[in-house]
C-alpha cells in the first residue's frame, strides 16, 4: 500500500520530468531498499533553510526512497503499459527536457530515475514569500519562492550539478557569488541555486536564497513557534505536508483584525460558514497526506488553529473536539451509495443569516422561508418548522434501477432521502406532524397546479399507512399508449414524505421513503450526533451510476470541450476505468473551540487497466 | 425593371479570392482559407448552386446533430444548452448557408422558449424549419402553422369555435407573410376562425374537430368554409407576400434597405418558382446583385454570424456554453427572440453594451487561454509564417480578404513588435476583429 500511496503522490512529478520506459533503472535497487522513517523530525531537515517570513511551505518526505517504489507500483498496476502513460511521455514538450535529463544523470553515473531520486532527497520543501517591492520592474508581483532538497547522495547530486554548470558556463565571475562560503549561481535573472553539500537550494530571487543561507544556522522557519506547533501535528508516516501562516497571509491581503466571511450561496453559508470563519481567521493552518492507518488508501488531514473564539453569530454551528468518533457515517440503509450527516441549529443560523451570508443570499433565505410558510399551509417555517428540527440531518442516496422506473430519466440520478429528527410539539391540540403532512399535501397539489398550467402530466398522489407511519407519495403517470420515454432530469423525482416516530423523511421516490422508514424502525438513523459533519461515498456504486450515465457524460464532453464523439468517449471511458480504483471516500469535518479540522479518506483498490484507449474504443463501438 | 442578371466575372468585377470570400460571408459565415479556395475554383454559378444545394455534411456536425433530441429532453426547462448545441453545430457544418437560412427562419417565425418552456418543443420547431427551409414557402407555412411550439407561443390551444384567439392569424398576416396595411381586421378575425381547433397535446399537433369552426368565412377576398390551409393559400396569392419575403431575404443575405426594383425582381422569382426558396436564392446568389462589391460592408453582422464566423475562419476552439455566452452578450439569445417580431437586427445589434461585448470577443481571441483558443503556433506552422510581414498578411487575408481599410492597415503597420511572432499575430487579429469595419459584411 505504501507503494500505491507513493505512486499517487509522485506520479505528477515523474510524468513532469518525462521518465520513460526506455530509461534504465540502474539505481532502482538502491531506491527500493527498506526505508527508515524518512523524516523523523520535520523541522530538522529542509525547514532550517526556509526563512521565517514565508507565508507558507510544502514538504515532501522520503521522496528519494519513494521514486523506485513508485515506478514499481506503476508497473504492477499496468500504468506504464497504458496508452495514457505512453501519450504523456510522448508529448513533444517533454522530449527536450527528457533528453537533457538523460544527459545530466548519465554524467553522474546514474539514470533518469536514480537522478530524480537523488534530487528529491530525504526531504523536499518549497516555500513562498510575499513578493518584494520591485519598482524597477514595473510593479511585477510574482511571489518569491525557494525550493530546498536535503539530499542523501551528495556525490551524485554534486556530479549532476557539475554537468549542469558545464552546460551553463558556471561558475562564472559575473554570475556566481559566495554567501557564507557557499557559491550561489545566478543562471537566469529569475533563477539561482546553491548546493551546501547536503542541501540543494533553488529560488527565483537571489535575496531570498541569500537570506536562507544566512539564517540556516539559526534554525530558519523551524525556529518559529507557529511552525513548530504545526509541525508537531505532522504524523511520522506523513508523505507530504503543507504549512501556512495565517497572519502573514492576512497581512499580505491587507487585512487587519478579525474577518467574517459572508458566503454567496445560502446552502454554502449554512454548511460551511463555520469552517470559513475559522479558516479565514486562522493563526496557522497545516495539511498532511498519509496512508490510511488501516492501509488501502490515502488520508488528507487539514487543520486550522485560531486563538480567537467563534463569534456569537456562529453559535448555530456545533462544537466538536474530535473527528475520530464520528457517528452516522455507517450505512443506514442497504445499497447506500452516499450518506451525509450535518447537524446545525437551523433556527439560530436563520436568525444570523446577515452575518453569515452576503445580502442577496440572506434575502433569498427570507424569500425561501416565506414561500415555504405558504406552501406548508400555515406551518410557519421560521417560528415552527426550523425550531422543530433537532439533531442531525441525514441525507442518503441509493441506486435506482432504471428498469423499474416509469420513465427513462436522463441523466439517471440516485434516489435521495433526507431524514430529520424532529421535536414535534402539539399546538392548540393539533400535532405538528399532522400540520406538516397537510402542508406536504398542499405542496404536491401546488406542483400539480403548475404542471397543469404547462400541460405536463400531473403527479398521482397516494397516502398509505406503513405500520403506524404514514407515507405520502406522488408518482408520474405512465405515458399514454407508448413505451418508456426518455425524459429530463426532473423525472428522477417522484417526491414522498413520511412521518415515523420522531423523524420526518423527505424522499425523491416512494421506494426510498419506504426503505428509510424501515431503517428508522431498525434504529439505524441517529437521533443525535457528536457535531461532526460526515460524508461517505461508496466507490463501486458511484462508478456504476456514472457508467449508466456514460452517454450523457460523453455528450456533455462533446459540447463542453468541442470534442469529437471518439475523443470524448475515450476521455470518459478512461475516467470511468480509473474511477474503478476508488473503493470509497469518507470526509469528516468539525469545528472546535479554537480550531477546525477536515479529514478526507480515499480508499483505493483493484488494478488500473493496461490500455484505457482500447477499452474506450470498445465502449464507443457499443 | 431590374432582373436578377447572372454575374459574369470581368476585369472590373473579377471572380477572385476576395470575391469568393465576400460571397461566402454573405451566404454563410466568415470562411476559412480552405473554403475560399474551394469556392474560388467552382466559379460563381457553381458556387451558388453548391452553397444552396449541397448535402455534404461533416462528421462532427452529424455527431452534434444526433445529440439534439437527448439534450433537449435533459434540459427541457432551459434553452441555453440547446442554443449552445446549435451554435456548435454551426461552427462545424459544411453547409453554412443552411444554418444561416435556419437562423433566418428562426427569426422570421420567432418563437421563444421564455413562454413555450419546453426545450423539446423548441427543438422540434427547429427540425420543422430545417425540413422546410429550402423547400416551398407554402409547405413551410403549413408546417409552422401546425408546429406545437408555435401553437403554445401564439395561444393556439385557446383558439376554439365561438371563442377565437386571433394571435396566430394576426402574426401570420403581419409578420410571416403580408405586413401591416395589407389586410383588414375582418381578415384577421375570419382567419382566426379558420385556425380554430388547431391545437397541440403533449407536444404533438392535434386537430380538434369539435373545436373547429367550419362555417363560412371570407379571408382576403376568398369565401367558403375555410380552414387554415385555405387561409395560407389565400395569403400566398396576395402580391404583398412575395414582396415582403423577398425584402427580408435580401436584408438577410445581401444588403439592408434593398431598392424596390431589386425587391420586385426577387419577388418575381419567388412567384415564378411557386415560392421555391432554394431556386430563388440560387438565382439571387448567382446574380450581379449578390456579387456587387459596392455593397460590401453595408450590413451589420448579427452576433451569431460574428461569433460563428470568427470560430470558423480562425479555426478557434470553443465549447457550446462559450458560444452561447458570447452571442447572448452581444444581444442574440437563440431560442429566445425578444418578441414575436424577432430580433430588430441591423443597427439595433449595436449599442454600448453589445459593442463592448464584440470588442471583448476580439480581445479574448488575442489572449492565450481565453474563451476562444486560437492556436497561433499551429497556424504559423501550417502556413509557413516566419516573419512579421507574412504574419500581418495572413491576418489581413483572414479578417478582410486582403482588402483592409486604410486606417486599419496604418494601425497594423504602426503596431510595435511583440515578444513573439505569435503575440504579434494575436495583436494584429485583435486590432482587425475588434475594428468597427469588421462588424459589417
Amino acid at each position: 500500500m505504501k507503494r500505491l500511496v507513493a505512486c499517487l503522490t509522485l506520479s505528477v512529478v515523474v510524468a513532469g520530468i518525462g521518465l520513460s520506459t526506455e530509461v534504465g533503472l540502474g539505481s532502482k535497487a538502491t531506491a527500493a531498499e527498506p526505508t527508515p522513517n524518512a523524516g523523523s523530525s520535520p523541522s530538522a531537515g529542509a525547514s532550517r533553510y526556509l526563512p521565517v517570513d514565508l507565508v507558507g511551505a510544502a514538504f515532501l518526505r522520503g521522496g528519494d526512497r519513494a521514486v523506485g517504489e513508485l515506478y514499481e507500483t506503476l508497473e504492477e498496476l499496468g500504468v506504464t503499459r497504458s496508452a495514457a502513460w505512453t501519450e504523456i511521455l510522448a508529448a513533444p514538450k517533454l522530449q527536450g527536457p527528457k533528453f537533457a535529463w538523460a544527459g545530466v544523470t548519465a554524467s553522474a553515473g546514474t539514470d533518469a530515475l536514480g537522478g530524480l531520486a537523488a534530487m528529491l532527497g530525504s526531504e523536499l520543501a518549497v516555500g513562498i514569500r510575499p513578493p518584494a517591492s520591485k519598482p524597477d520592474e514595473g510593479g511585477k508581483s510574482d511571489p518569491d519562492w525557494i525550493l530546498v532538497a536535503v539530499v542523501r547522495e551528495p556525490d551524485v547530486v554534486g556530479k549532476m550539478l557539475g554537468s549542469v554548470h558545464a552546460m551553463a558556463g558556471l561558475p562564472d565571475e559575473a554570475r556566481t557569488r559566495s554567501i557564507g562560503g557557499v557559491d550561489v549561481h545566478v543562471s537566469k535573472p529569475d533563477l539561482c541555486h546553491a548546493f551546501t553539500g547536503d542541501a540543494l537550494l533553488i529560488s527565483n530571487r537571489f535575496e531570498l536564497l541569500r537570506d536562507s543561507l544566512k539564517r540556516a544556522k539559526g534554525g530558519g522557519l523551524a525556529s518559529t513557534s507557529a511552525f513548530r506547533t504545526a509541525a508537531s501535528r505532522v504524523a511520522s508516516d506523513a508523505i507530504a505536508w503543507l504549512y501556512a501562516d495565517g497572519d502573514a497571509i492576512r497581512r499580505l491581503a491587507g487585512v487587519s483584525g478579525p474577518i467574517t466571511p459572508r458566503l454567496e450561496e445560502p446552502l454554502g453559508g449554512l454548511l460551511f460558514g463555520g469552517l470559513a470563519q475559522r479558516v479565514a481567521n486562522a493563526d496557522l493552518a497545516m495539511a498532511q497526506l498519509r496512508s490510511l492507518p488501516e492501509g488501502g488508501g490515502l488520508r488528507l488531514e487539514a487543520h486550522a488553529r485560531s486563538e480567537a473564539a467563534l463569534p456569537a453569530s456562529h453559535r448555530g454551528f456545533p462544537i466538536a473536539e474530535s473527528t475520530s468518533a464520528a457517528r452516522g457515517v455507517g450505512s443506514p440503509v442497504d445499497e447506500c451509495m452516499a450518506v451525509m450527516t450535518v447537524e446545525r441549529d437551523w433556527a439560530d443560523l436563520f436568525a444570523e443569516r446577515e452575518a453569515l451570508l452576503q445580502l442577496p443570499a440572506a434575502a433569498k433565505m427570507v424569500e425561501f422561508a416565506a414561500t415555504m410558510t405558504t406552501l406548508l399551509g400555515g406551518l410557519d417555517f421560521i417560528e415552527e418548522f426550523l425550531p422543530a428540527l433537532r439533531g442531525p440531518l441525514q441525507l442518503v442516496a441509493t441506486p435506482r434501477d432504471p428498469a423499474t422506473t416509469t420513465y427513462d430519466a436522463k441523466p439517471l440520478l440516485p434516489a435521495f432521502a433526507l431524514v430529520a429528527p424532529v421535536d414535534a410539539p402539539v399546538t392548540a391540540g393539533v400535532p405538528w406532524v399532522r400540520r406538516f403532512e397537510s402542508g406536504a399535501l398542499m405542496l404536491f397539489a401546488f406542483v400539480n397546479f403548475e404542471a397543469s398550467q404547462r400541460g405536463d402530466p400531473n403527479l398521482l398522489i397516494e397516502l398509505e399507512s406503513v405500520g403506524d407511519a404514514r407515507v405520502l407519495s406522488a408518482e408520474f403517470p405512465p405515458p399514454p399508449s407508448r413505451g418508456r420515454e426518455a425524459r429530463g432530469v426532473r423525472y428522477n423525482f417522484e417526491p414522498a414524505v413520511a412521518c415515523v416516530d420522531d423523524f420526518v423523511v423527505l424522499a425523491s421516490t416512494r421506494e426510498a421513503a419506504h426503505a428509510t422508514v424501515a431503517a428508522i424502525r431498525a434504529g439505524t438513523f441517529a437521533r443525535a450526533s457528536d457535531g461532526v459533519d460526515a460524508l461517505r461515498l461508496d466507490g463501486p456504486l458511484v462508478h456504476a451510476l456514472l457508467a449508466k450515465n456514460r452517454d450523457e457524460l460523453v455528450a456533455n464532453r462533446m459540447l463542453k470541450h468541442d470534442e469529437s464523439r471518439d475523443a470524448a468517449s475515450t476521455a470518459v471511458d478512461a475516467g470511468l476505468e480509473w474511477l474503478k480504483l476508488v473503493q470509497g471516500v469518507e470526509a469528516r469535518s468539525r469545528l472546535g473551540e479554537k480550531d477546525a479540522e477536515i479529514v478526507l479518506d480515499v480508499r483505493v483498490g483493484g488494478a488500473i487497466p493496461t490500455d484505457t484507449r482500447q477499452s474506450s474504443r470498445r465502449g464507443a463501438a457499443r | 425593371m431590374t432582373t436578377l442578371r447572372a454575374y459574369r466575372p470581368r476585369r472590373s468585377r473579377p471572380w477572385d479570392r476576395a470575391a469568393a470570400a465576400r460571397f461566402l460571408r454573405r451566404a454563410g459565415f466568415a470562411p476559412s482559407p480552405d473554403e475560399v479556395e474551394e469556392t474560388l475554383a467552382l466559379g460563381p454559378a457553381k458556387a451558388a448552386e453548391s452553397v444552396v444545394r449541397s448535402d455534404v455534411e461533416s462528421e462532427r456536425a452529424r455527431e452534434l446533430d444526433a445529440l439534439g433530441e437527448a439534450l433537449a429532453v435533459r434540459s427541457e426547462r432551459e434553452s441555453t444548452r440547446l442554443a449552445g448545441w446549435w451554435l456548435q453545430r454551426m461552427t462545424h457544418t459544411r453547409r453554412p448557408f443552411r444554418e444561416r437560412l435556419l437562423v433566418f427562419w428562426h427569426d422570421h417565425f420567432a418563437t421563444s422558449h421564455a413562454k413555450v418552456r419546453r426545450a423539446p418543443l423548441m427543438l422540434a420547431q427547429l427540425r420543422t424549419l430545417e425540413a422546410g427551409a429550402t423547400g416551398r414557402f407554402e409547405d413551410l407555412l403549413r408546417a409552422v402553422s401546425r408546429d406545437p411550439a408555435m401553437i403554445v407561443w401564439l395561444d393556439g390551444d385557446e383558439n376554439g369555435k365561438g371563442r377565437p384567439n386571433e394571435n396566430y392569424a394576426r402574426e401570420l398576416f403581419e409578420l410571416f407573410t403580408l405586413g401591416v396595411g395589407e389586410y383588414t381586421e375582418t381578415d384577421v378575425r375570419e382567419a382566426a376562425r379558420a385556425f380554430t381547433g388547431w391545437h397541440q397535446r403533449n407536444g404533438r399537433f392535434r386537430f380538434v374537430k369539435r373545436a373547429h369552426d367550419d362555417g363560412r368565412k371570407t379571408v382576403l377576398g376568398v369565401t367558403g368554409p375555410l380552414d387554415g390551409d385555405d387561409v395560407i393559400r389565400a395569403v400566398l396569392r396576395h402580391p404583398a407576400c412575395a414582396s415582403r419575403l423577398a425584402r427580408k431575404l435580401l436584408e438577410e443575405f445581401v444588403m439592408p434597405s434593398p431598392p424596390d426594383d431589386v425587391v420586385d425582381a426577387v419577388a418575381k422569382r419567388l412567384r415564378e418558382t411557386e415560392y421555391d426558396i432554394a431556386a430563388t436564392l440560387e438565382t439571387l446568389f448567382a446574380s450581379e446583385v449578390m456579387h456587387d462589391p459596392a455593397r460590401a460592408r453595408s450590413r451589420i453582422l448579427s452576433p451569431v454570424e460574428l461569433v460563428v464566423g470568427l470560430v470558423r475562419s480562425l479555426g478557434l476552439e470553443a465549447g457550446a456554453a462559450t458560444l452561447e455566452r458570447w452571442t447572448s452578450r452581444m444581444g442574440q439569445r437563440l431560442f429566445e427572440p425578444p418578441s414575436v417580431a424577432g430580433w430588430p437586427g441591423h443597427r439595433a445589434w449595436l449599442d454600448s453594451a453589445t459593442l463592448l461585448a464584440r470588442i471583448d470577443a476580439a480581445v479574448d481571441v488575442s489572449q492565450p487561454g481565453g474563451d476562444f483558443e486560437w492556436r497561433v503556433g499551429a497556424v504559423r506552422a501550417a502556413n509557413g509564417i516566419d516573419d512579421r510581414g507574412e504574419a500581418l498578411a495572413y491576418c489581413r487575408s483572414l479578417a478582410f480578404d486582403g482588402d483592409v481599410p486604410r486606417v486599419l492597415d496604418a494601425r497594423l503597420r504602426a503596431m510595435a513588435d511583440k515578444a513573439s511572432l505569435d503575440d504579434t499575430m494575436r495583436e494584429a487579429m485583435c486590432t482587425l476583429v475588434g475594428s468597427p469595419e469588421y462588424q459589417f459584411v
